[in-house]
Parts: structure tokens; C-alpha cells; sequence
């Protein structure tokens, strides 16, 4: 069987299978709006723990980490403090959002912010950062795919063909089981981009190298300069550094798709041991990463298109079912990351705009039905600009993962800060946005420091919350009440638990 | 001693525990190791500086399991019933 159709019979399979999965998460749903948004708070430990780690990852773990790799050397390896830090903090956030949701029934970020800051406006703002910062993602997402599906077919089926049938099968299962359909899904991604990225990575590196020492040492001959900072392309700079991981590391945590899972663990245990979990598997995955993105550097030193590489090496260098298998684990990072966005954005909008100025009666069936309707729309729209490219999207794309990191300072707050205000949360999403852009497009590298604008934007933001909060006076009786509920509650439990350890002892 | 104040002495170990791993993870101290992987880019085969964060990613994550386990501030699961009570008599 030629190579192409061995690429198209393992695609279709994979694709029978996630509609299979949702399928069967819609004939076990009770179809009310909180199955369909949080799966009825009902996830176990495995489910979460491979929805978080699949959604966090996208097509780049099998495309940019690797490109950043071949291009600036293993300094690349910063990406490993927005890895474990976010997941410690899905914890910490998280078990405040998951205890306040249970209590006030909250579904999304924003449905939380306008609740503690008795704010509309807030929320609105959330639920916009939210909306405009993540739809790109799922543009990438798509163009990700299409490539994908156009490698394992020999170019038979075209790129906007490809991104079609991904988008398709896609929005059928999100509409048909809400969460729950992402998460089974999600969960058996999860397990197919461990097994292409860890496994992939080291058969190439055998194959061609002989070893992963080899590998290394080969590359300290060719380009010392890859193994130090700032790395060949001189990039990796200190302030390059920090300016990185902090504003990703919120922007990644704040993100949709990985709050709405805060909100949808079936307990406080299996949101830790999820977290936990999700800070292993996600270390863990790229242990042969640089070693792959040196094999690429060695075998195409030249190459104009880094970020499409580990694609390339798994399909010319495993034997064909495996390299149609690792080639599917990639479709499924892309789609393992794209569903969950589908289904945060629309929640968000559902929720955070219909409900609370078009369904102010709250009607729940309608509201479902709408996230219905949102689904596919969004998923259109984003399939629009993946077939377009329009400019607009590259731009945004830009700044997204650092426009949602602004959510940090007014949410930190929301949790654990009584002085804040809404007016400092609306200042600092604000100003910390409008530095975000100053600093991305009109004034570069304020004073030639290296600092990313993504930091640039947080320090604003930050700074503007603290100052307007102080001079406002704070009006909401729900956010001293939710701190003062949630840090009761966990003081109660560490005492329980506490007294637990020391009867048995 | 009561809860509140063992769950802030319990939140303060966990945030030194992580912090000293990312301060030995950022600058300046990555430089200084940088410094050392100019002469020396591999030890034992692997690339200093990779080998030098992954040590302590892997203490971040030690940690985790250690904290989930032992810590009583994240056995909070002991008293769910409460929220679930809570929740009730929302409706």
C-alpha cells in the first residue's frame, strides 16, 4: 500500500474514533447547560489530567517548540518554566475557582469576575480579552492541521480541504457533548501526542544519529553556539528570558479553555492529582525535544522552514504506520487544543454576554442552545482566516498569549486582595493593553532593555490595578465575602486534616 | 495551632519551595551557568545548560508530589460535603 494511503486510512480512523468518543459523551449526557459547559463538574483525575496537559499543548508542540529549538538553540528550554509553574498554580487558583464555583455556580472567568467585582463592565472586558486573544489560536490550529493532513496524503487532499474535514468533525462533537466530548477526546489525544513526541523524537534521533549523545556532540562540533545562550541567533537574552515565561505563564493559566477546568473537576482531589499530573506529563514530553531540534539543525542546517521540520523527520525517517500514527498524534495536538477553545470561547460568550444582557432571565435551555449555534460559528470564523491568512491575524496572534496574561493582575486580586476595585481591574485591562500594543508595534524595545512588550504590559497593568484600587473605594460585598468563604474553607480543611494526621499517628 | 495559621505557614514553605528552583532557573544565576557551559557545553553527553534546568524542573515536580501528599493544607477533599451543603442552599 503506498505511503499516502496508508497516511489517509490511519487519518480516517483517528477521525471515526474522536466522533465515536463524541458520540457516546452525547448519549450519556443529561443535555443541561452544565454538562455542557463544565461536564456537570464531574471529571476524574485521568480525564482532566490529559484534557489540561492535551488543551495547554497545541499543534506547537509538534511544529514551534521544535522551530524555536532549530533556530535559537536550548535556550528554547525556557519554555519549561511556563510548563510546572502554571500547573502548581492550576492548583492553587484553581481549588478557590472550583469551591467558589460549586458555591455560586459560576461557569466561566468572567462569570466570576462580574460576580466579586460587581461589575459588568468586568466581566464584558473578560469575556472580550477571552474571545479576541483565543480565536486565532484556533486559526492556527486549522493551517497547523491542513499541513498535516497534506504531508500524510502526498498532497492529495489540499490544505483547505484538510482543515475542512478537521473543522467539521470538530464542531460535530463539541455540539453533540460539550465538555465531556472534549475531554474523552482530549484524553485519547493526550496519550497520542505523548507517544509521537516523546517516541517519535527518540526513533528519529536513534535512526539518524545513532544516539542522543551523538547527537549532541555532533552539534557541539557543527554549532557550539546552539548549546549556550544567547543561542545562534542571538535572542535569548536575560530579559528575553524573564520577559517570556512570567506574561505566558498567566496568559497560559488565564487562557479559557484551562480555567473552564478549574470549574469542571469532580472533586478537590482530582483537580490536585490532575495538576500534579499535568506538570509531569508536560515536562516530560519534550525530554528529546532538543535533541530532535539538533538532528534537524545537523541534517538541514539551512532550512527556511524550522517550524515544519519534526513533521518532515517523522514522515521521511519511521517506518510508515508509525510515521502515519506520530503524524496523527500531531493532528491531534492541534486538535486536542482547538475543541477546547471552540467550547471555552463559546461558554464565555454564552454566559458572560448573551445571559447577562440579551437572556437576563437566564433561561438555561436557551443559553445551551445558543453555545450550539456559537460553536459553529466560531469554528467558521476561524476557518475563514486560516484559509485567508489575513493580516489582522498575524498581528493578534502576536500579542495573544500576552493579552490574556493582563487577566492576571485583576484576577490575582479578585482571590486574594480585598482592597481591589472594578475600577482597577477595568484600568489595568485597559492600560495594560493599550502598553501591550504600544510597545508590540509603535515603540519597540522601550529603552533598548530587550524586555518583551508581553512584560511591558503586565508591569502596566499591574501598576494601574494597584494605583486605581487604592484611590477608588471598593463597593462589592462579594469579594471580601468570597475571600473570606474560600480562606475559611481551606483553613477549616487544613485543621480537619491536620487532626486526621494526627489520630492516626 | 489553628487552621488559618498553618495554612499560611503551609502556603509560605510551598511558595520557598517553588521559588528557589525558579530563582535558580532565571537569571542571574542561568548566566553564571552559561558562563561554566562556554568551556563545558555537555556533561555526561547532554547540554549543560538543558541538564542544569531540567535538575530543577524535576525538583519543582518532586515538590508537587511531596506537597500533595503530606501538606494538610491540600487534603481539603476532608470537608467537600460542605460546599456541597453550601451549594443547596443556593437553590
Amino acid at each position: 500500500m503506498p505511503d499516502w494511503a496508508v497516511g489517509a486510512v490511519v487519518l480516517v480512523i483517528y477521525l471515526l474514533a474522536v466522533l465515536y468518543l463524541g458520540y457516546r459523551s452525547f448519549r450519556i449526557s443529561d443535555h443541561t447547560l452544565a454538562d455542557h459547559l463544565v461536564s456537570g463538574r464531574g471529571l476524574g483525575i485521568f480525564v482532566l489530567t490529559l484534557t489540561y496537559a492535551a488543551t495547554f499543548h497545541s499543534a506547537y508542540a509538534f511544529t514551534g517548540i521544535v522551530g524555536f529549538a532549530y533556530t535559537d538553540g536550548i535556550g528554547f528550554w525556557v519554555n519549561g518554566l511556563y510548563l510546572v509553574p502554571p500547573a502548581f498554580l492550576f492548583w492553587q487558583v484553581g481549588k478557590r475557582m472550583w469551591v467558589l464555583g460549586k458555591r455560586y455556580n459560576f461557569f466561566t472567568l468572567g462569570d466570576y469576575m462580574s460576580h466579586v467585582y460587581d461589575s459588568r463592565m468586568v466581566g464584558l472586558l473578560v469575556a472580550l480579552v477571552h474571545t479576541v486573544f483565543t480565536v486565532p489560536y484556533v486559526t492556527i490550529q486549522l493551517t497547523g492541521s491542513g499541513y498535516i493532513f497534506t504531508t500524510m496524503t502526498g498532497g492529495r487532499i489540499p490544505f483547505a480541504a484538510g482543515a475542512a474535514v478537521m473543522l467539521v468533525v470538530m464542531v460535530l462533537y463539541v455540539i453533540a457533548g460539550g465538555l465531556r466530548a472534549v475531554a474523552w477526546t482530549d484524553t485519547l489525544q493526550g496519550v497520542m501526542m505523548f507517544a509521537a513526541i516523546f517516541g517519535g523524537s527518540l526513533y528519529i534521533v536513534r535512526e539518524t544519529q545513532g544516539s542522543i549523545t551523538a547527537a549532541y556532540a555532533r552539534i557541539a562540533e557543527q554549532t557550539p553556539e546552539w548549546l549556550t545562550l544567547p543561542g545562534p541567533a542571538g535572542a535569548i537574552t536575560p530579559t528575553y528570558w524573564i520577559s517570556l515565561w512570567i506574561p505566558f505563564t498567566l496568559g497560559l493559566l488565564l487562557a479559557p479553555q484551562i480555567v473552564i477546568r478549574m470549574f469542571s473537576a469532580r472533586s478537590l482531589r482530582v483537580l490536585k492529582w490532575a495538576s500534579v499530573g499535568g506538570a509531569i506529563y508536560l515536562t516530560l514530553i519534550y525530554f528529546f525535544t532538543p535533541a530532535v531540534a539538533a538532528t534537524g539543525r545537523l541534517l538541514f542546517p539551512s532550512s527556511d522552514t524550522p517550524d515544519q521540520i519534526f513533521i518532515d523527520l517523522l514522515w521521511n525517517n519511521l517506518p510508515v504506520v508509525l510515521a502515519a500514527l506520530a503524524l496523527a498524534g500531531g493532528f491531534a495536538a492541534a486538535m486536542s487544543t482547538a475543541d477546547s477553545q471552540i467550547h471555552a470561547v463559546s461558554s464565555t460568550l454564552a454566559v458572560d454576554v448573551y445571559e447577562k444582557y440579551i437572556n437576563v432571565e437566564r433561561d438555561p435551555v436557551k443559553t445551551r442552545r445558543l453555545t450550539h449555534v456559537v460553536h459553529a460559528v466560531i469554528g467558521l470564523a476561524a476557518y475563514y482566516f486560516a484559509v485567508t491568512s489575513p493580516a489582522l491575524l498575524i498581528t493578534i496572534l502576536t500579542v495573544a498569549l500576552s493579552g490574556v496574561g493582563l487577566l492576571g493582575p485583576p484576577v490575582f486580586g479578585a482571590l486574594y486582595w480585598k482592597r481591589s476595585t472594578a475600577p482597577g481591574a477595568i484600568t489595568s485591562l485597559v492600560g495594560g493593553l493599550a502598553v501591550l500594543l504600544l510597545t508590540s508595534f509603535v515603540w519597540t524595545d522601550p529603552f533598548g532593555l530587550g524586555v518583551l512588550a508581553g512584560m511591558w504590559g503586565l508591569i502596566a497593568g499591574t501598576v494601574l490595578f494597584i494605583g486605581v484600587s487604592l484611590v477608588t473605594t471598593p463597593r462589592s460585598a462579594a469579594l471580601p465575602e468570597t475571600q473570606d468563604w474560600a480562606s475559611g474553607f481551606f483553613a477549616e480543611a487544613t485543621a480537619a486534616a491536620r487532626q486526621r494526621e494526627e489520630s492516626v499517628s | 495551632m489553628n487552621g488559618r495559621r498553618r495554612l499560611r505557614r503551609e502556603t509560605a514553605l510551598v511558595l520557598i519551595g517553588l521559588a528557589v528552583p525558579l530563582v535558580l532557573t532565571n537569571p542571574p544565576i542561568i548566566g553564571l551557568v552559561n558562563s561554566y557551559a562556554t568551556a563545558q557545553p555537555l556533561t555526561l553527553g547532554f547540554p549543560t545548560v538543558w541538564l542544569w534546568l531540567e535538575i530543577w524542573y524535576a525538583v519543582m515536580l518532586v515538590e508537587l508530589v511531596v506537597f500533595a501528599v503530606r501538606l494538610p493544607s491540600w487534603q481539603a477533599h476532608a470537608i467537600e460535603q460542605q460546599i456541597e451543603e453550601a451549594a443547596e442552599g443556593r437553590h
